[in-house]
């Protein structure tokens, strides 16, 4: 059960990190990170 | 015959070609990605570095330390450093570097995408840093597309992460590793 609960949250961190780095590449939040450059 | 006879090959082997397109497509369209986007040559957020490069650097190289604790307790799980198999702690802290790999990837291929571009004509360093890198997240999706699916042959897993690991070195290798190299170790 523990087993499968990690798995799920590694595959839900992995997809995470795809959809935000798609997003980011599709130009979504670009403002956001260029504006924090000093 | 059964019926069932076969299914499973088939379906592991429909699994792979599956993985693998999804893979190639995946590296496709970053590079395609790369060479079309106009490349924006404006930099990022920098944290508590004092420009996005050093991020950059940071980040790439703290990955292959993770890239490389994967290779060790990978190498560990098939049996092939130390004895049998390792403790329960080796798959779970394997699968968790990997995941910490891939996130501190992201903004820095995401800045070389976004803000270099795909360059071909800008030197053999560059040509090789792009191509290795739009492999690197194919090969990265193939093997997460296939690394629980069971039935795949016993040799596929280590060949892909073996391709994943390699691509990442060659990626490191030709910006990190250089940037120490000719710019000296900043923060």
């Amino acid at each position: 059960m523990k087993t499968r609960v990690f798995n799920r949250w590694v595959g839900i961190a992995l997809a995470v990190g795809a959809f935000i780095f798609v997003l980011l590449l599709a130009g979504v939040g670009s403002a956001a990170l260029t504006s924090l450059t000093p | 015959m059964r019926a069932s006879e076969g299914t499973a090959p088939q379906r592991a082997n429909g699994r792979l070609t599956l993985a693998l397109a999804v893979g190639a497509a995946v590296a496709l369209s970053l590079g395609i990605y790369g060479n079309v986007h106009d490349p924006t040559g404006r930099s990022l957020v920098t944290l508590f570095f004092t420009a996005t490069i050093h991020l950059k650097v940071w980040f790439a190289t703290a990955a292959i330390g993770f890239a490389l604790f994967q290779l060790l307790t990978a190498l560990r799980m098939y049996g092939r450093l130390g004895r049998r198999r390792g403790p329960k702690w080796v798959p779970r802290a394997h699968r968790v570097s990997g995941v910490a790999a891939f996130w501190l990837t992201i903004p820095v291929a995401y800045h070389c995408l976004w803000s270099l571009g795909f360059q071909l004509h800008s030197g053999v360093r560059i040509w090789m840093h792009g191509v290795a890198g739009c492999f690197f997240f194919g090969a990265l999706t193939a093997k997460v597309l296939i690394v629980r699916s069971p039935h795949v042959p016993g040799w596929v897993l280590p060949i892909i992460g073996g391709a994943v690991f390699s691509a990442l070195v060659v990626v490191w290798s030709t910006s990190a590793l250089w940037f120490f190299r000719t710019n000296g170790v900043h923060f």
